[in-house]
């Protein structure tokens, strides 16, 4: 199967992928830039939710849990990313590893979902 | 079907290359790779991983998971050196060495020995000469030919393991040994 048009889940996923490059990078920034990083992981986040809850209902049972599991991931990194105004420096590194490992999570559901839709598509 | 693959080239370049192209089969929708990195055996045989510029921090906890990876990729013996290999990392990580003693980056090269006579007890074959480099992944394909016949443009030879039976002589919690891998496509760094 070869497609260049990539379904939610698929582009969910490449904008994971990007989002995850900007966490681990964040480690050589200074404070100021994690903050805004971080600020902008939140919103970044919160899109990704909305982009994923209209595709669930559509899903096969193994295949909805993953995504499932993916939402619930991202909407803790969101959660967790909000009210940085008065995160100390050490707070901010920490909260950025913490984004990291919890994006990576939804990333690897997202990546599964991905290969299950993939694989259903090649069997048409 | 979800695999652990090994991909052995001649340099650190042809690797490099072949890991951008792995990417690239699953961008198109090929394969879908779930993480993936790249590795290199230096003259003396110890490995190192290559990580992303910006990202020397994990080489310790990436070159555990790589280190167990390229034992379970070797075969049932394979896993016990590899996990020893890769205890070898947090000891000398502990210890602050440096490289040349397996050292806080890269690995003991215990799992996979290149001479013949060990070269035999490992069941897939898979070894790393001194020199060489390697594009390791986790990886969902239904044909096997779309990565071989890909890489094998690029001068690389694949090795396989399915995933099903690499977890059942591993100890690296659920996701196995993905963890360890980059989730996306990244330009390899050496430091030595």
């Amino acid at each position: 199967m070869s497609t260049t048009v990539k379904s939610a889940v698929d582009q969910a996923r490449s904008d994971a992928q990007a989002l995850h490059k900007k966490l681990e990078d964040n480690k050589t920034h200074d404070q100021a830039a994690i903050r805004a990083s971080l600020e902008n992981v939140h919103s970044e986040a919160k899109k990704l939710v909305l982009s994923l809850r209209p595709v669930v209902e559509a899903m096969y049972a193994d295949d909805r849990r993953l995504v499932t599991d993916a939402i619930t991931s991202l909407e803790t990194l969101a959660h967790s990313t909000k009210d940085l105004a008065a995160a100390s420096n050490e707070e901010l590194k920490v909260k950025n590893q913490a984004a990291i490992d919890r994006l990576r999570i939804a990333m690897q559901k997202l990546s599964r979902a991905v290969a299950a839709q993939r694989k259903a598509i090649s069997k048409n | 079907m979800d695999n652990y693959i090994a991909i052995i080239f001649d340099d650190d370049a042809k690797a490099s290359t072949g890991l951008h192209e792995l990417w690239a089969l699953d961008n198109n929708g090929d394969i879908t790779v779930h993480g993936a990195a790249v590795i290199h055996r230096d003259k003396n045989g110890y490995i190192e991983v290559a990580t992303k510029r910006t990202d020397p921090g994990v080489r310790t906890a990436v070159g555990i998971g790589v280190g167990a990876l390229l034992g379970a990729l070797a075969g049932p013996i394979g896993v016990a050196a590899g996990v020893a290999g890769a205890a070898n990392v947090a000891v000398g990580a502990a210890a602050g060495v440096g490289a040349a003693t397996g050292g806080a980056i890269g690995l003991s090269a215990d799992a996979v020995k290149a001479s013949e006579h060990e070269e035999a007890l490992y069941e897939s074959g898979f070894v790393v000469k001194a020199g060489q480099a390697a594009v390791l992944a986790e990886v969902s394909e239904d044909w096997t030919t779309t990565v071989d016949n890909a890489m094998h443009k690029l001068g690389g030879k694949v090795y396989r393991r399915p995933k099903s039976d690499v977890r059942t002589d591993a100890f690296f919690g659920d996701d196995g040994y993905g963890y360890y891998l980059y989730p996306y496509d990244y330009e390899p760094y050496y430091i030595y």
